[in-house]
């Protein structure tokens, strides 16, 4: 399997949206490098006949029926909202123009 | 120059198919005559929104123009915890379309969860579907003046519906 | 009167009989946590008042000669990814500070009807992602026996605070091991139900495909009596399982005779020798009540781990993609939104929890998918298959929990020395089955070792016969750790 270089653990912080220091990139870089090793055994593996395996238990989706529940107040579902204006909740601007944009879908 | 590209209508893609390979696309071209050079293909991406009583993965209610925040659930908020459980009337809806297109439909379908980060999309995922949607090769006949014409579906697949942002000058909410 | 090292069956048939008030056993488990807990560091918050005004609707309910649930008065602690309505719930995690929920997990809410009074909220790994407790964002939680050694993880507030004797039970999660492990490392039993046999609504996810929830309790009855009053269907959780818990309180028989135990061989290669002494002696011990031992093979054991640092990142980086700092718990302001998300969820989690999403979302990449996380999808058909094939020939898996008894705190010098404190507790969970830690005996340095037993799914009953057998035999009696044990 293929080293991992700094551009890539940059790459995958900014499709994460995680912030990671210099410092931080560097240790990344070397402790997911150590482990993609040891799980290297896995790709002489010969599973070309095996069928993914998703869930441990087979069964089929549940569904419900389309009847309404109460809903929370709208001053409980916002009561944790780390900024608001009446009853919405705030962020910076998402039309702003962007400084480093991939991954986000308006 | 004509390029490729994004078109501006909701939902509408123009994926263009060169007619002639390398020269068409490296040599400069006439903006007045982008048909020579191109064939436009046109899909279009059309949103059907179900006429249910509840969300697709919530028994939270649904009312257009209803009050922002006052038609939530913790599933809804995307509080840690909460799990999707899937309203049968959205299957019944689907399929019938299906049926209606002449669809083939899959006995085994399923969902996948498409990740992007935006504010009004609580669990950092959509629940849409990418493998296996639920119906597939579709057809429908609409009548235009010089008789049937028939558009192909390539597929119909279950999606849910964001949140809704509104903005207002440097900030979104 | 110390009710400390009172099991949870002998409390609710006691306040049951009357013999003591669900106010007498709550009052004296708050104050030992109030006394104890600085040395132990178990609590992440003691609801103090929600559990008295729960033990006094307990009392008012038998002084008016109303029927009492099975939990009666039993104090019982939450492993905090556990949500709880009204009561800070972090997961550990400094990126849910303050978060206060409007509703209760499932399993809250059955321990509620089972007459069980919460006492708090216990430590783990942030995100119950670790092995020692140590990747907790808020404090060190010490092992009673030990205090210079980890308590396991990631439920290790769960585990040490059952075994100093601060709550009769307490509920923890195990994702790869993070029930019985902790529970190996602290000399108490640890149950990990069958996938789908609790439900998941209102455990904070860390690997949906491999998360279950159990009870943590310092007798093998008690934890037949705690998933007995948890387990069940939910609709709220599409994988809960609709078959009847049955058996479960039954099955403590004591009658071994003729039960197939299995030895898989790559689960004894490498391991201390207390361990490797203190299972052979287990062994022995079942085959004088009866049982037999079958030798046996699971080939693919040796690609668990790989799989499952692969499928349970994975997981694990699409579900904390909703710790984005708009509706809840901590953000940092920026400018910018990707900037605010990015600042938000870098100064949030901490150093595994960043290393676990940066490493799923590597594995889920577009172009890489197929090599890791559907390899590794593959891997985990193979491990079941292993499984599948065993229980052809024996009725339960014997193993060590841990190759090791608790190891001192900053010992695992990387991360994948920490990963591997999960190495026989992680297929289990790949494989959907119910596993069970039980003492089995000190190591020489005085340490508690566990035993493990796997078991086809949903025979949690047979775990817990073959288990009671194993505690009456070979377990710790009534020995006590340092911390709290004097009481």
């Amino acid at each position: 399997m293929p080293e991992l270089t700094r551009k890539e653990v940059e790459e995958i912080a900014l499709l994460a949206r995680l912030h990671l220091a210099p410092d931080e990139i560097e240790r990344m870089q070397r402790e997911l490098g150590a482990i993609l090793e040891h799980f290297a055994a896995i790709a002489s593996v010969d599973t070309s006949s095996v069928p993914a395996m998703t869930h441990a238990v087979p069964m089929d989706l549940r569904m419900r029926v389309d009847v309404p529940e109460p809903s929370l107040p709208a001053e409980v579902a916002l009561a944790n909202a780390p900024r608001r204006d009446g009853d919405l909740i705030v962020v910076p601007s998402s039309i702003a123009p962007a400084r480093s944009g991939t991954g986000t879908e308006p | 120059m004509t390029r490729p590209g994004r078109q501006t209508q909701a939902d509408g893609l123009v994926q263009g198919t060169p007619r002639a390979s390398s020269p068409a696309l490296d040599a400069p071209r006439d903006a007045k005559k982008p048909l020579e050079d191109w064939e436009p293909v046109i899909g279009l991406e059309v949103h059907v929104q179900l006429a249910t009583h509840t969300k697709i993965f919530s028994p939270s209610a649904i009312e257009f123009g209803a009050p922002p925040n006052s038609l939530t659930d913790p599933l809804v908020m995307g509080l840690p915890g909460t799990l999707p459980v899937f309203n049968h009337t959205v299957l019944q809806l689907v399929l019938r379309l299906g049926v209606a297109t002449s669809s083939q439909i899959r006995a085994r379908s399923r969902f996948a969860r498409k990740h992007y980060f935006y504010p009004d999309l609580p669990k950092g995922y959509q629940i849409s579907q990418y493998e296996e949607p639920l119906c597939e090769s579709g057809h429908l006949d609409v009548i235009l003046r010089g008789g049937l014409k028939r558009v192909k579906l390539q597929r119909i697949h279950i999606e849910e519906d964001a949140g809704k942002t509104t903005h207002v000058g440097a900030r979104s909410a | 009167m110390s009710f400390a090292f009172w099991s949870a069956a002998d409390t609710a048939r006691r306040v049951a009989a009357g013999e003591v008030t669900a106010t007498q056993i709550t009052d004296a488990a708050l104050t030992r946590i109030e006394t104890i807990d600085d040395q132990l560091g178990a609590f992440l918050a003691v609801d103090t008042d929600g559990a008295l005004a729960a033990a006094a609707e307990v009392d008012r309910r038998r002084a008016a000669n109303q029927p009492l649930g099975p939990l009666a008065g039993v104090p019982i602690a939450l492993k905090d990814v556990l949500v709880t309505r009204g009561l800070a719930t972090t997961a550990g995690s400094k990126i849910l500070e303050g978060w206060i929920p409007p509703y209760d997990a499932h399993v809250v809410e059955k321990l509620r009807a089972a007459d069980a009074i919460v006492v708090g909220k216990v430590n783990c790994d942030e995100f119950a992602m670790g092995s020692s407790t140590e990747n907790s964002a808020y404090k060190p939680t010490r092992n009673p026996w030990n205090p210079a050694r980890v308590p396991g993880g990631s439920s290790g507030g769960s585990s040490a605070a059952v075994a100093a004797g601060l709550c009769a039970a307490s509920l923890g999660t195990d994702t790869g091991g993070s029930i019985r492990q902790p529970a190996s490392l602290c000399g108490v039993v640890g149950l990990k139900p069958t996938y789908g046999r609790v439900s998941r609504w209102g455990v904070v996810a860390f690997a949906s495909s491999l998360d279950q929830v159990g009870p943590l309790t310092r007798t093998v009855a008690d934890a037949a009596l705690v998933l007995h009053a948890i387990a069940g269907f939910d609709p709220r959780d599409s994988t809960s399982l609709e078959a009847p818990v049955t058996g479960l309180l039954e099955s403590l028989t004591g009658d071994v005779r003729g039960l197939r135990i299995g030895l898989p061989q790559e689960y004894f290669e490498a391991m201390d020798d207390d361990v490797r002494a203190a299972i052979a002696q287990t062994a022995a011990a079942l085959i004088e009540r009866g049982a037999e031992t079958v030798d046996l093979s699971l080939p693919h054991t040796h690609l668990a781990l790989p799989a499952y640092y692969l499928i349970a990142p994975a997981e694990a980086s699409s579900n904390l993609a909703r710790f984005d700092g708009v509706r809840y718990g901590r953000r940092v302001e920026a400018g910018d939104l990707t900037e605010m998300y990015a600042k938000t969820r870098g100064a949030g989690f901490g150093p595994e929890v960043k290393r676990r999403i940066m490493l799923g979302t590597y594995a889920l990449r577009s172009g890489y998918y197929d090599a890791y996380y559907k390899k590794a999808q593959q891997i985990r058909t193979l491990i079941k298959r292993d499984f599948d094939r065993a229980f052809r020939y024996c009725d339960v898996i014997l193993t060590p929990t841990t190759p090791t008894p608790a190891f001192a705190f900053g010992a695992k010098a990387t991360p994948f020395d920490m990963y591997l404190a999960d190495v026989f507790t992680l297929s289990c969970n790949l494989a959907g089955l119910p596993g069970i830690s039980v003492p089995c005996g000190l190591a020489r340095d005085g340490l508690p070792i566990g035993a493990q037993l796997l078991g086809r799914p949903l025979d949690e009953p047979t775990l817990l016969r073959a288990g009671a057998v194993i505690e009456a035999a070979v377990g710790l009696g009534d020995r006590r750790p340092a911390i709290g044990g004097a009481a």
